[in-house]
């Protein structure tokens, strides 16, 4: 079994990880490495632990670089994380911010606890009982602060959250806590 | 430009049809993706219970499967496994028909609720050794899919040695892909050098057979046909060994040490090797190099010998060992590129998988290990073998990566075979 992603440790969020994207887009200047600035900026909190497979490697999870495209004045980074906990995730974005006004995060949780009936509730959609439970729906969360949707897919018991997060938004692992106390079965 | 690159990346989702399973999910899936067993079901349509109770359905697969099956007489002709070799043959028409649900049920579970989707960019991986008409079946698939449920935009096949090359950043590299039915062993050097790839006709499922003969012998005959108990046998006992006489003889001496009791979870029943636990390094061994003496005897007693088969232009190897395997392919590619691809082997796939005991560390090994003692004994030094991370999702991690990189526009292109065929704007 996967320890992974594991939604029964509903209150231990930090002993969980993640896999998921982070982008945001920077002023271009010439000779800044943004993705080095980034890993510094990480390493000033986490143990820096080399590159593996690609990945730069850090106690609490590994970053890698997906794809960079290059616009007029700016450029825009795409970047992948795995083996997050969500206190990296929360230094990686914390990083992003460093060199950004906005960043979006995107990551899934996936596990039979999750309660897409309290997903409804919470999001304030209704479920009549009418259509098909099984059914993919997607809500925005009222979340203070952050401006967070969810698209639900029952079929595959799996959640994928994409956040828009700016310096004053909560902090991913704030996200995780009020949704894991919110939609997970008890 | 940018909205169309920006959608890609959104919705970019990668199918694996693996031998056994199909992988399949959007990035989002994160590194695990959905699997449904590569499997269809065509019910008895003339059954009274489906003209009275359902709307019949003409090809069932997914997680339901199981609750359609009838009488196990019809299994053979009625379940089918489409790619059993990795390859359908241009007129199985039946095979084609699964695999078309198969795509659609893996795209509707994740087709989301969202007005703005206009379907997923989807990447395919399909086995090295598959011809042009494989690909050619398959977008007419996607076309008609588009189509009817609006879940593909736009879609492109790789090979799945690329993509595992891809998902572990590797630009010159040997892939040595090894699901259920077969193994691929496939030169890299910036894209696959198709001449130069070894098909063996040999996977885990010839494992399976092995641990079958096996239970036979320890007399549970009864518990040896039925194929899910055998697999769950063998990924609980089988081991590699470093060195299979040695491994077999210390064993015999010493079968306490060696011994290991297997309980069905939620059963009643258990199996225990005793004196026989030299057996468990059979299993390993067979998938690396059936051609000991000691698997003789199963052969005599009417277990089948991996066969040299043709499928499509490509002639599989039955008894190959694994370390030849890859000596023949590499020797195919240029001499000075030689030396750099025995510098990386990656093994992928659910086959290469497998139990490691610490107590047993002098005789039992690890698949890369393994690999390493096979091309020594063929004067192959300075080897670099390593598992692919995840090696049952890492051909599916490709496809969502490479998915993610190549542009939005760069479209298919026969002579290179690459780039997005486009089916909805």
């Amino acid at each position: 079994m996967k320890k992974t992603r594991n939604t029964r440790n509903r209150d231990k969020i930090g002993y969980l990880k993640y896999t998921g994207t982070l982008t945001f887009s920077s002023e271009n200047r010439s000779r800044v490495n943004l993705v080095h600035d980034l890993v510094r900026s990480l390493a000033e909190y986490q143990r820096y632990k080399g590159r593996r497979d690609g990945y730069y490697s850090f106690t609490s999870g590994q970053v890698t670089l997906l794809n960079e495209v290059q616009l007029d004045d700016e450029v825009k980074l795409y970047l992948e994380f795995k083996s997050a906990r969500p206190r990296f995730i929360d230094l990686l974005v914390e990083a992003a911010l460093k060199q950004a006004e906005e960043c979006i995060l995107a990551f899934s949780i996936k596990g039979d606890s999750i309660n897409f009936k309290a997903l409804k509730e919470v999001s304030g959609l209704v479920d009549d009982g009418v259509g098909d439970e099984s059914e993919n729906f997607n809500v925005a969360l009222p979340l203070e602060g952050a401006s967070v949707k969810v698209a639900a897919y029952p079929k595959a018991s799996m959640l994928s959250l994409l956040a828009s997060l700016n310096r004053e938004s909560l902090k991913p692992s704030e996200i995780l806590r009020i949704l894991f106390r919110k939609v997970l079965k008890k | 430009m940018m909205e169309r690159e920006e959608y890609k990346r959104l919705y970019t989702f990668g199918i694996d049809y693996g031998t056994s399973d199909v992988k399949f999910g959007p990035i989002t899936c994160g590194e695990v993706p959905q699997i449904t067993e590569n499997r269809g079901y065509l019910p008895d349509k003339e059954s009274i219970m489906y003209k009275a109770f359902e709307v019949p359905r003409d090809i069932v697969v997914g997680r339901d499967l199981p609750l359609y099956l009838q009488s196990s007489e019809d299994l053979s002709s009625r379940l089918i496994y489409p790619m059993r070799n990795g390859v359908i043959e241009k007129d199985d028409e039946k095979a084609w028909r699964i695999v078309e649900e198969l795509s659609r049920y893996a795209l509707n579970i994740f087709k989301p609720a969202d007005e703005a989707f206009k379907g997923f960019h989807l990447v395919a991986s399909l086995s090295s050794i598959s011809p042009r008409y494989m690909y050619e079946r398959l977008f007419q698939i996607y076309e008609r899919i588009a189509e009817e449920d609006g879940t593909i935009r736009a879609a492109t096949i790789i090979p799945q040695p690329l993509a595992v090359a891809i998902a572990h950043k590797a630009t010159t590299c040997v892939v040595v892909e090894s699901g259920h039915g077969n193994t691929q062993v496939c030169p890299i050097s910036r894209y696959p050098i198709r001449n130069a790839i070894v098909a063996v006709n040999r996977g885990g499922g010839d494992a399976n057979a092995l641990t079958s003969e096996i239970l036979k012998d320890l007399g549970y005959g009864d518990l040896a046909r039925q194929e899910s108990f055998v697999r769950a046998v063998k990924e609980h006992i089988g081991l590699i060994p470093v060195d299979l006489d040695k491994a077999v003889e210390a064993a015999k001496e010493d079968s306490k040490r060696f011994n290991i009791r297997f309980k069905v979870p939620g059963t009643r029943i258990s199996i225990e090797l005793g004196e026989n636990a030299w057996t468990r390094f059979l299993i390993g061994e067979y998938i690396f190099n059936p051609n000991h003496e000691v698997f003789q005897s199963y052969f005599t007693r009417g277990m089948s010998k991996p066969k040299d088969v043709r499928i499509g232009n490509t002639v599989f190897r039955g008894m190959i060992d694994f370390g030849e395997a890859i000596l023949e392919s590499v020797e195919r590619c240029p001499i000075e590129l030689q030396p750099h691809l025995y510098r990386q082997i990656l093994l992928s796939g659910g086959n290469f998988s497998w139990r490691q005991v610490e107590e047993l560390k002098e005789y039992a090994t690890d698949a890369p290990t393994k690999i390493r003692l096979l091309l020594k004994g063929w004067d192959i030094t300075n080897v670099k073998a390593s598992m692919a991370e995840a090696p049952q999702y890492s051909v599916w991690r490709g496809c969502v990566i490479y998915g993610y990189a190549v542009p939005e526009d760069y479209e298919w292109n026969w002579e290179r075979m690459e780039g997005w065929k486009k089916f909805l704007e």
